[in-house]
């Protein structure tokens, strides 16, 4: 597993009567799957053991392992009970959803899911799904329930999953970026554009600055969330506003991230110990470190948003199960 | 050996608010950075009364995880 698949192959595995599976491809290639214990997403890009790749045919999955026994619940999430995600989470289990990009579900849940009851007390992770890149604006992102087959584009799927006494899954995040030496930057408003900032205490036109500063949109926005480095990524810079790929909050101090070297060594030296259960990366981070064809240590899709505990940008994020006697 | 956790008006939870101490659980993180961020644009007693009372919650719900377990130890020693 944690890797792409051919039809075939992936049918196989399917119908072997796997424990549930959470698989990443294009529309075309999801399709094409039999109906089973999964859910899905989509998306072409790619983090492969044999390196980084854009592939529309194969399918990259990753599956539970067989010493979780209980069946996975899975639903849709919706605007309405998106707001309980964190409540229906099992006490001893966590929850994968994927979310497809644009859909007002992702706009809602980027902004909103801090806010939510019990925020942050159960292990949610996932990605955003997205298209290839150049189908934006042609091709809707979607998701799938594997079981019906159904795809959707204004909701997402979510599976919650018990884990036997005695384990529960670590969710972990690497982000090589870290708060670059520029100024702090602040927003009277949060979302996911800006037009006014506040920058080492005064107010100015972001995007104007953003020129003048000649600023790398590479280089996401950088907040500290209690020794966390959490990204917003730049989309574009508008003439009067600039538009991201995660909400900006009201109240964070932010900095733009300094640049990386060589982003698969940073990141070899950053990678998680022990037995990855699921892993996305960020397309930006394919794109512009340059991933296609180069090996990383961490395999998933490379995706339109991550997902742990609430969206982030331009971040790998994955779980991995440990035990509660040993904390291994 | 389950660590203690102290009360939600123990004075040190609003370090952790105010950025002076720092939690390594990615939960523990991701909340704090959206408290301090409420408490950043209101702040009052009142708020950090609420940030601090929220915090001792999360803690206290996951306190039986190991890795919690050893931040609270190493939070409040």
């Amino acid at each position: 597993m944690n890797k792409l698949f051919d039809i075939e192959s992936a049918s196989k595995i399917i119908s072997s009567g796997q424990q549930i599976l959470f698989i990443a491809g294009s529309r075309q290639a999801l399709s094409r799957l039999p109906k089973g214990p999964w859910i899905g997403g989509t998306i072409s890009y790619f983090t492969d053991p044999a390196g980084g790749t854009c592939d529309q045919e194969k399918v990259f999955i990753h599956a539970l392992p067989e010493w979780i026994a209980p069946v996975p619940r899975i639903e849709r999430l919706n605007l309405e009970n998106v707001k309980e995600v964190y409540q229906r989470i099992p006490s001893n289990g966590f929850a994968l959803t994927i979310i497809p990009a644009f859909s007002k579900l992702h706009t809602s849940f980027a902004v909103d899911a801090p806010s939510y009851p019990d925020f942050a007390t159960a292990p949610l992770v996932g990605w955003i799904s997205g298209v290839h890149l150049d189908d934006l604006g042609k091709a809707a992102p979607a998701v799938i329930d594997g079981s019906t087959g159904e795809f959707m584009e204004s909701e997402g799927v979510i599976a919650y999953v018990t884990l036997p006494d005695g384990h529960y899954a670590d969710l972990g995040i690497v982000n090589l970026f870290r708060q670059g030496k520029g100024p702090a930057i602040k927003f009277p408003d949060g979302g996911f554009s800006a037009s006014k900032a506040v920058i080492d205490g005064i107010e100015v036109d972001f995007a104007a600055w953003c020129r003048e500063q000649d600023i790398d949109v590479r280089l996401p926005l950088v907040a500290d969330y209690g020794g966390a480095m959490i990204n917003v990524s730049f989309q574009t810079i508008s003439a009067d506003h600039v538009d991201f790929y995660a909400p900006v909050f009201p109240g964070c101090a932010y900095h733009q991230a300094d640049p990386i070297d060589d982003y698969p060594t940073e990141f070899a030296k950053h990678a998680p110990e022990g037995e990855i259960a699921f892993a996305c990366n960020c397309i930006l981070n394919y794109l512009y470190a340059e991933l296609e064809g180069k090996v990383t240590a961490i395999h998933g899709p490379a995706t339109f948003g991550e997902i742990a505990y609430q969206l982030l940008n331009q971040t790998l994020c994955y779980v991995r199960f440990q035990n509660l006697a040993s904390g291994h | 050996m389950t660590a203690t956790i102290p009360s939600a008006t123990d004075p040190r939870w609003s370090k952790l608010i105010l950025g002076q101490l720092q939690p390594d659980f990615l939960g523990a993180r991701v909340l704090v950075g959206r408290l301090t961020a409420s408490y950043s644009m209101d702040p009052t007693p009142a708020t950090m009364t609420a940030c601090c009372l929220e915090l001792h919650g999360f803690y206290t719900k996951l306190a039986h995880l190991p890795k919690i377990q050893a931040e609270i130890a190493k939070l409040f020693p």
